[in-house]
Formats: structure tokens, sequence, C-alpha cells
């Protein structure tokens, strides 16, 4: 019983982090019905600004939110303005394509950049541990679900309670009526991407603390972030969490009670029964941009 | 007097055609492909290999070349991916018309490679790539220079009944509880299942746990605590880089305190990362590995200043030591074996001379600077090990303080290895400590 409990323990710890990994996938995509097949080596490259914070300033990466934040908005913005505008108009295989090009111009100029070495932080606290009774908690898992916990509350408190926020929810359900209306379509979509990529500057660093970035990571961090969108619905953030806690656990009990070997496979097939069963995901809606 | 001096003017221009045709031969540099993973998620070491056959290329035409003062140069080629590869492969046996190559260090790579290689009866040497049914594929003019992963595994088996029960202190070896954890790819597969586990059965030994697992896992807490549940004394784990260090991390974290930690094949034991992450917790670690330098008294003395040179060459060139990886000490005895016994007793590229030398070499351990290594390759004839180095040695190393340190095979062991390790979070040890544990000199040790 005991290790049913610690599975269920790390399986949300890390479905957590699935969650920020895929927080800014589902923003761009959910709100915009943009195909972003880049969005992992987006987070490669938040990984490394971490890493790169940290190893030029002697700080704990979580500091490097400050710097590795901002920037990655004016990143996100830039993109926008730069490729992304030319693509949220253009048939879904343009936006697969292009954003699969853009997947290999981010991994080659990392390796350009910063060379195919792995990268790694050391904090004072990557190896602590803990303990709850018979459970225990490494304090990285500890801290980025805290880091999650902040950034859900501070999107979920934009997109309600600020008129930007409502501006771009408007957007997301009707862009035609929201531009009738006097929204200035394309600041707005300037913004949500910028808000995107912040997200995935909040996942990249606090990924960091426990793994080691390298310039291709991001390939398999791209599947797993649309696997967790879809399952958890289409323009639900709340859906991208649970269906990341639902795909973590999933790992946790096919891994511990049949083959550890089966893990990836067992949620692609979930991943299916989901797209035959309820296209929109379990919390999404059918879309209906104009 | 006209009838005369025109076939002499037309024989003296087909003498000279001849003879500059001739000088420009002899002058002509001898171009061998290198194919390897350059970029990607392998290139770390692709890299290090590469390094390693340039030394070798350079200390050969440092030395005046081969075949009458002909220059070694090298064509490289960019495995990063299985497509790459193909293309690469393809290139360099067509474009660059290459009549030799050499790589491609990973099995996954090398059944992409190797099969171009002998469409165009190029001939391959192959460094690193140790999956078992590489061999089977009977390639006439493809040789395999290191271990095969079935042998390694079961090295690694006998490892345990020859040394390490008795160091635990086990009546028998049997009464030990091992747990084999392992990528479920062809090299995971070939080294773990079919290697290490069939013959632990061989030995009697008590296999606990068969595990293989997908090397996309992000986590690996629910595997370690399925392995926890069977309290082993011995983890055995094969993996690569990502997942090696997730394993790892994961063991620490729930503190999974196994007597002995087996690293079996793993890369990332022995990359400096590996040591930035987990500090001192890798001590103790025992790697299972091809490695290259280490115990030298008994090599020939060609074999080692050879080896000498090349320590200094690297450190000169790239301002570390090869202690960093091993793998460019594959790539360069790998190569310089290639140059120094092979390709000067072929005299040609031909790959039918080539296999000619091959088949009749035969050389003891002590002509090549890894350890418990000699050279003799099995026939092409040989249905389950086409083209092998059948003296291809693997040896077990217990790594302190970012040192590795040959424990097995006792005949060439540096350090009288120390188990159990303990538990995770206790793993530091002092310099002087390890030098009471050493077999021989610390000035025999070749590093």
């Amino acid at each position: 019983m005991e290790t049913i409990f610690q599975l269920i323990t790390t399986g949300f710890l890390t479905g957590i982090v699935y969650a920020l990994m895929a927080l800014g996938l589902s923003i761009i995509f959910g709100l915009m019905g943009l195909i972003n097949f880049a969005h992992g080596d987006f987070v490669m490259l938040a990984m490394y600004g971490g890493f790169f914070f940290c190893h030029f300033s002697g700080l704990d990466p979580y500091f490097g939110l400050l710097v590795v934040v901002p920037l990655f908005f004016v990143l996100g913005a830039g993109i926008y303005r730069g490729l992304f505008r030319h693509l949220l108009d253009a048939p879904e295989e343009s936006q697969i394509i292009a954003t699969f090009g853009l997947s290999f111009v981010l991994q080659y100029g990392a390796m350009l950049f910063f060379s195919t070495e792995y990268r790694s932080v050391v904090t004072k606290y990557a190896d602590q541990i803990l303990s709850l009774g018979f459970l225990t908690v490494d304090f990285p898992h500890i801290f980025s679900t805290l880091i999650a916990g902040i950034l859900l509350a501070l999107i979920f408190v934009f997109l309600y309670f600020t008129n930007t926020g409502r501006a771009i929810r408007a957007v997301s359900e009707q862009r035609r009526g929201a531009s009738l209306i006097g929204i200035h379509v394309q600041k707005i979509y300037t913004i949500a991407i910028g808000l995107g990529l912040s997200c995935v500057a909040f996942s990249g660093t606090a990924l960091i603390t426990f793994e080691s970035v390298h310039p291709t990571i991001g390939t398999h961090f791209n599947l797993l972030c649309w696997v967790i969108v879809v399952l958890g619905g289409v323009g639900s953030l709340w859906g991208t969490v649970i269906g990341a806690i639902i795909i973590a656990e999933m790992e946790m009990i096919i891994g511990f009670f049949f083959a550890p070997v089966l893990t990836t496979f067992a949620y692609f097939v979930i991943f299916l029964a989901i797209l035959m069963i309820r296209p929109a995901g379990l919390f999404g809606y059918v879309e209906r941009r104009a | 007097m006209k009838k005369i001096v025109k076939p002499i003017i037309i024989a003296l221009l087909f003498s000279f055609l001849f003879t500059s045709f001739a000088i420009a031969q002899k002058n002509e540099p001898v171009k061998i492909g290198v194919i390897l993973p350059l970029t990607g998620p392998q290139a770390p070491i692709g890299r290090e290999v590469l390094r390693g056959i340039e030394i070798a290329a350079d200390m050969v035409n440092d030395m005046g070349g081969i075949w009458e003062k002909r220059k070694i140069i090298l064509v490289t080629g960019d495995a990063s991916t299985t497509e790459a590869a193909r293309t690469e492969a393809e290139r360099l046996c067509t474009v660059e018309k290459v009549k030799l190559m050499i790589g491609v260090y990973s099995s996954t790579l090398a059944f992409v490679v190797h099969p171009i290689a002998n469409k165009y009866k190029v001939t391959f040497w192959e460094t690193n790539a140790i999956a078992d049914r590489l061999r089977q594929l009977n390639h006439k003019y493809t040789y395999f220079f290191g271990p095969m992963a079935s042998s390694w595994g079961e090295l690694a088996a006998q490892c345990v009944v020859e040394m390490l029960a008795p160091k635990l202190g086990a009546k028998q070896a049997k009464d030990l509880k091992i747990a084999v954890v392992y990528q479920g790819t062809e090299w995971g597969k070939s080294l773990s299942h079919d290697g290490f586990i069939k013959r632990a059965k061989e030995l009697g030994l008590n296999v606990v746990i068969d595990a293989p697992y997908d090397p996309n896992m992000v986590d690996f807490t629910s595997l370690i605590l399925k392995i926890k549940q069977t309290n082993p004394d011995i983890v055995h784990t094969q993996n690569y880089l990502d997942d090696g260090y997730r394993l790892f991390r994961d063991a620490r974290n729930n503190r999974l305190n196994p007597k002995i930690w087996i690293a079996d094949g793993c890369p990332w034991a022995y990359v400096a990362e590996a040591f930035e992450k987990f500090g001192t917790d890798m001590n103790y670690v025992l790697d299972f590995n091809q490695v290259a330098g280490g115990n030298i008294w008994n090599l020939s003395p060609t074999t080692q200043s050879q080896y000498r040179e090349f320590l200094e060459r690297y450190k000169k060139k790239y301002q570390q030591n090869v202690m960093a990886s091993s793998d460019v000490a594959i790539g360069f005895t790998s190569a310089i074996a290639l140059f120094e016994y092979v390709l000067p007793a072929a005299g040609s590229l031909d790959p039918e001379k080539i296999l000619e030398v091959a088949d009749g070499i035969a050389l003891p351990y002590t002509a090549t600077a890894r350890p418990g290594t000699g050279i003799k390759f099995a026939p092409p004839t040989d249905k389950q090990r086409a083209g092998q180095n059948i003296r291809a040695g693997v040896v077990a190393r217990q790594i302190f303080n970012r040192g590795y340190y040959i424990a097995w095979p006792k005949e060439i062991a540096e350090i009288e290895p120390i188990f159990p390790i303990p538990p995770f979070g206790q793993r530091a040890i002092k310099e002087d400590e390890v030098e009471k544990r050493f077999a021989i000199p610390k000035d025999l040790l070749l590093r």
C-alpha cells in the first residue's frame, strides 16, 4: 500500500511538471488554433536559458525567471510577427511543415551555439529528499510544483480578471466578432504567443533543476505535450493540467504493474482512443473559430 | 628520318604520361571515410570517437604515411539520425568514392550503414557498434574491432561469480539476488537479455527481475519501486545518456541502495557530465566497458609508447585528459590497429586484399592499448559472428573520485575493489583511501 501511495504522489508531481511543459502549447494551440511542432524545442531553449543564467550568475536557476520570462515573452512576440502571423490562416499542413522547419532551425541553432554537450545545473537541493512518513519527495519536484501552482494562478487571474485576458478569450472564441467590437486582434495574438512562451520559460527553468539539456531533448517533449493537450481538451488549461496528471499516473501504473517498456506505447494508445471517441479531448469544446 | 622521329616522339609522350600518372598516384592521398553521429543526441560520443581516429591518422601521417609515403585523409559523414546515416553513407560511397569507412558507433545506425557499405563492396571498420545481430548479417567486408553485446553481458555474469559474490561474502553466487534493468532496444536486449541473463542462468545465478524499459521514460520511479520490492543485492543496468541519468537520479531519490551497482556498457558512466550531476554518489559504481589505457606493464613497448603519444597529442590539442571519456581512446585504438596492422600489409584498399590480411591476423592482447584485447577476426563464413574480433575484451572498472580503476579480470586488475557500495549520500572517499587499494604501482597506470 505504501508503494501505491508513493506511485500516486510521484505520478502527481511528475504530472505537474508535464503540465508546466504543456501549458504554453495549450495557450498557443487552444487560443489561437496554431499547430506548433516546435514547442518542445522552445522548452529546450528555456532550459538553456536557465542553465546559462545559473552558469554566469552563480545564482539558483529560479532567480533566472526574472530574466528568462521577459526574454521569452519578447521572443514569442518576435516569432509571432516574423512567422506565426503568416500561418494563422494558412492550411494546417502549412502550419505543420513550417513549425517542423522551425524545430530544426532551433535544434541546429542550439548545436551551433551551445554545442551538443549535455549540460546541467547542480543546485543545493538537487539530492535533498523530504520524508513524510513512508512517502519521499525530492525538492526539485516540490519546487516545480509550487512554480506550476503560481503560474496557473497567474494565468487564471490574467485571463479571467483583466481586460487583456478577456480580450484573448474573446478572440479565441470569435476572432471576427472580437475584431468588429474593436479588439486589436494582431496585438492580442502577439500577447497570447508571448504568454505561451513565458509559460515555456517557467517550465524550462523548472526542468533544468533536475534534467540535463542538449539540443535535441525537445523532440520527445514535443510529442508528450501534444498528447497531453489533446487528451485534456483543446482550449482548456485545466484540461491540460488534468491530462498531464493522467498521463503521468498512467506511466507509473504501466511501469510498475505491467511493463516499463510499454509506457510511451500506452499513452499513444490512449491518445488515439481519445481522438476517436472524443476528438475535442476530455475538457475541450468543439471548434467554432470564424 | 621522319619515319623514326615520329614514333620516338609518340613513345616519349606516352612514357611521360605514364610516369606522371604513376607519380601522381604515388603521391595521391589515401581517402578514408569516417561516418559517425557528429550532431544530435549521440554527438558527444561520436565526436570523441572522431577525435581518436583523427589523432591516429595524424600519427601515421607524421611518420611519413602509408604505402610509400601516401598521406591518409579523412572524409567525414554526419550520421545524426538513421535517415542522415543512410544519405551520408551513400554520399561517401558514390560521390566521395571511398573504398574504406570507419565508424559508426551506434548499433541502430550500423544497421543502416553497414548494408550500404556492403552493397558498394566498401570495407567497413566498426569501432563501437556491439549488437549481435550485426555480426549475423554476414557482410563479407565488415570488421568489428570491439566486443559484441552478448559476450559483453556474459563477461559481466562471469564477473559476478568470480569476483563479486566472494566480495559480498556469499557462500554461493546463486544466493545473491540480481535485478537486471535495460533499454528495450537492440543493444539493450543483446547485452542484458541475450548476454547477461542467459549466462547468469547457465551459472545458476538468481535473476529476480528482468526489466526492459522504454528509453523515452521521463521518470523512472515506477521501475525503481518495482526493483526495490525485490530487495536486490546487485543491480545490473544498461542505458544511454538521458535514460541513464534519469534512472540513477530516481534511484537516488527513492533510496534504492543495492550492495553493487553495475553499469554495463553505459556511456553515461564515463561522461564528465555524470560527475557534475551526481558528484560523489558516482563513487563505487562498477563500470563494465571496452576501454583503453590503464594497466600497461604487460603491453609491448611499441604499444606503450604509441599510446603515450596519443595521450600527449590529445592533451595538447584539446587541453584535457583522455579520462574525460574513453570513447576517444576507443576511436584511436580501433583506427591505429587498422592503420598499423591491416592496411600496410594489404598494400591497397582492395577489399579482397584487406580480407586476406584480416583473415590471417592473430595478435595477442599486448598488441593493443585496450586491456584484455588482442586481434583475431572470425571469418565471413562464421554465421554467428562474421567479422568479429574474437579477442576483444571487456573490463570492470570501479569509479572513485572521477577516476576509473580496473578491478576485473584479476590478471590485469589495478585495484582491489571495495564492496558493498555505501548508500547514496555516503559515498565520499578520500584519495589516499583509494590509493591504498592499488594492486600495482601508480606509475604503471597509463592515462
